[in-house]
């Protein structure tokens, strides 16, 4: 049977009453963007898929409770970054904050890090290995950093979403953002310098 | 320590205007300023100390393309594939409360 599903509600409607169908649109619709965000944060698709299949049937099986005080896609982002940060937690126990003392760098350090960025090449190899290193920056994260990272930086989310999703409050959401960028960017001038060393 | 010019001219700007912004305030404060939730008045300050700071004028460039690069970053294989998809449909149906 196909359903004319094309808004979220009559797909809120049809997953509370568990219609033909409705499963199919659930993962039509939103499969893609959960595992996408589950790969994200998890870092390997064998995690990503359980993650997926945990925020799919949360969602399948609890439609029918959604109370609607946030749009259809923000509960499906919170629910997907909770199975992720329970799977994290399973996987590795709670981590630490990050230190603050690794981020600051000293006057004049700006600067020079500028210059650095400056030589980027517009060139695709070098672009794909940028990726690579900043992938890797966001995989090596605190979970609880990585989480607010992937849901502002790739996910796009708005910080009230993130921080209602997390349960935090909207300045340790900026925190852990703010901290976690900087890691980042620290990790792209490490390599660009590491790799200016070993050309010169 | 040794002063440059650029520290004494800070240095100056702060006893000539002491409710000014330094560069300290500018990265605490450079979250919001670059998405956009920075109030009014918080923002005329933080664009008044850019405007003479070539050192957080610096830190701001290579924070935006931190944000835009990590954008760009994603994995490639972001795609679900559809075996994936069709597996996690039957699941659903076959677990539903």
């Amino acid at each position: 049977m196909q359903l004319n599903l094309n808004a979220d509600d009559a797909l809120l409607e049809a997953l509370s009453a568990k219609a033909d169908g409705a499963a199919e649109v659930l993962v039509e619709r939103y499969g893609g963007r959960i595992y996408g965000m589950a790969l994200r944060m998890m870092g390997n698709p064998a995690d990503a898929q359980e993650v997926a299949k945990e925020a799919l049937l949360t969602i399948y099986n609890k439609a029918g409770g959604f109370e609607r005080r946030s749009a259809f896609s923000s509960w499906i982002y919170r629910v997907t970054a909770n199975a992720a940060l329970m799977r994290l937690r399973k996987r590795k126990g709670q981590q630490d904050e990050l230190s603050l003392e690794t981020l600051q760098e000293p006057l004049g350090e700006s600067s020079r890090i500028l210059e650095d960025w400056r030589r980027i090449p517009s060139n695709e190899t070098l672009n794909r290995e940028l990726g690579k290193v900043i992938q890797n920056a966001v995989r090596v994260l605190p979970d609880e950093y990585r989480v607010v990272l992937v849901m502002k930086d790739m996910e796009g989310q708005s910080l009230e979403e993130i921080a209602s999703a997390l349960e935090l409050t909207l300045a340790a959401a900026k925190t852990r953002l703010h901290r976690a960028r900087m890691v980042v960017r620290k990790a792209v001038t490490d390599y660009l310098r590491e790799g200016r060393r070993t050309t010169t | 320590m040794k002063m440059n010019k650029f520290m004494l001219k800070m240095m100056l700007k702060m006893i000539l205007h002491p409710t000014a912004y330094t560069c300290r305030d500018t990265r605490k404060l450079m979250l919001d300023y670059v998405e956009g939730t920075l109030e009014p008045e918080k923002r005329r300050k933080l664009d008044a100390h850019l405007a003479d700071c070539p050192e957080c004028q610096a830190f701001l460039a290579t924070y935006r393309d931190t944000i835009r690069r990590t954008r760009g970053a994603l994995p490639p294989e972001s795609e679900m594939p559809e075996e994936l998809r069709t597996r996690l449909v039957r699941f659903l149906k076959s677990s539903s409360d």
